[in-house]
């Protein structure tokens, strides 16, 4: 009966699991055409990404140039850190992209052209999200 | 036996296809927690307003005492200490609601208090906890406490693994003193825990995601 225990546990998290991916990965576009085009160069007015822009906030590719803030930040040890992170700086406005590197404890910042973000609400960010602000670096003209 | 089987898969596929929720985590963050092991199964789905608070629904079901306990559990992060390579935490829980004995009289006014703390790098992780339960006059005090090794470091987004081994200790148990190696997966936002206790025989399933 232990054994059954801990399948139906198994199971039950599996299930859930693979649930909870099939909705994050939907999309609907139906009402418009994605053929013999890049997706960056497709008129988005007429429809949202909501999941795929929270999830490509931690992809570099998509911001390798422009301004850069390169924060130096205590208490990253975690995959979970990167994902607070990530959850608070996306709300920004200002910010187009965020990579986190555990190893260095280092959070690049891309930031959209024309914008910018000061040292206090960087620091004020990284506090809200649950960490410690080192010192900052500004590339790009941040 | 087998009831208590239906009970946990029932407590796995309701709680989580209505409420998803998280520990104290980022603000507005979800979280949602199972944990499993021969004494007890639980699910604890919470919202987290700050980085340093979150409040949520708490449902056990203790085997061992044959008692069903439904309440309210809030969290408090009292302290974090962000090192460049460490991070610990120090955490106040509480939890107030009811109890229900089965074979016995209705549910009466109960709950529990916890208080953690732990210490990790990206290499090394220990936890102590000590928790006090107060279920239909079903009173008891319980440590625990746990140390964990990661065999190897990986990157944003890899999977994690961490080997790890708990020691609990039920003072008013027949056997007060117990060890459980455990193994800890965790890839992005979802954590999975399996251990098995080796003086119970019994084994140890856990798992949060978050949102």
């Amino acid at each position: 009966m232990k054994s059954l225990k801990i399948i139906g546990i198994c199971a039950s998290i599996i299930i859930f699991s693979q649930s909870v991916y099939a909705q994050k990965t939907e999309m609907n576009h139906d009402d418009h055409d994605h053929s013999e085009m890049e997706h960056n160069q497709m008129n988005h007015d007429d429809h949202d990404h909501p999941e795929m822009d929270k999830e490509s906030i931690t992809d570099v590719s998509v911001a390798t140039d422009g301004p850069v803030i390169v924060a130096s930040v205590n208490g990253l040890v975690c995959d979970f850190c990167a994902q607070a992170l990530k959850k608070v700086f996306q709300k920004e406005e200002a910010v187009k992209a965020l990579k986190v590197d555990l190893d260095a404890g280092e959070v690049r910042i891309f930031l959209e052209e024309g914008q910018m973000l000061s040292d206090a609400i960087v620091a004020k960010l990284i506090r809200k999200s649950g960490y410690s602000l080192v010192d900052t670096k500004r590339e790009g003209g941040a | 036996m087998f009831i208590r089987l239906i009970l946990i898969l029932m407590l796995s596929v309701s709680i989580t296809t209505t409420a998803y929720a998280r520990p104290v985590s980022y603000p507005d963050g979800w979280t949602f927690m199972q944990k499993n092991n021969g004494s007890y199964s639980s699910v604890h789905a919470h919202y987290s307003p700050t980085a340093s608070d979150s409040i949520g629904a708490y449902i056990e079901r203790n085997w061992q005492e044959d008692i069903t306990f439904t309440g309210i559990q809030y969290n408090r992060l009292v302290k974090r200490w962000n090192g460049r390579k460490t991070q610990a935490n120090f955490y106040a829980k509480v939890g107030v609601g009811q109890a229900n004995p089965f074979g016995n009289i209705g549910a009466k006014l109960s709950g529990f208090t916890e208080l953690a703390f732990d210490w990790e790098t990206r290499r090394w992780f220990t936890e102590y906890r000590i928790r006090a339960t107060d279920f239909a006059n079903n009173q008891s005090v319980h440590h625990s406490g746990r140390l964990g090794v990661a065999p190897y470091i990986g990157d944003y987004g890899d999977l994690h693994t961490w080997l790890m081994v708990q020691v609990e200790n039920h003072p008013e148990s027949s056997q007060p003193t117990t060890t459980t190696p455990l193994i800890r997966l965790f890839k992005g936002v979802q954590m999975l825990e399996l251990g098995y206790t080796i003086e119970h025989e019994e084994w140890l399933a856990n798992w949060v995601v978050r949102f």
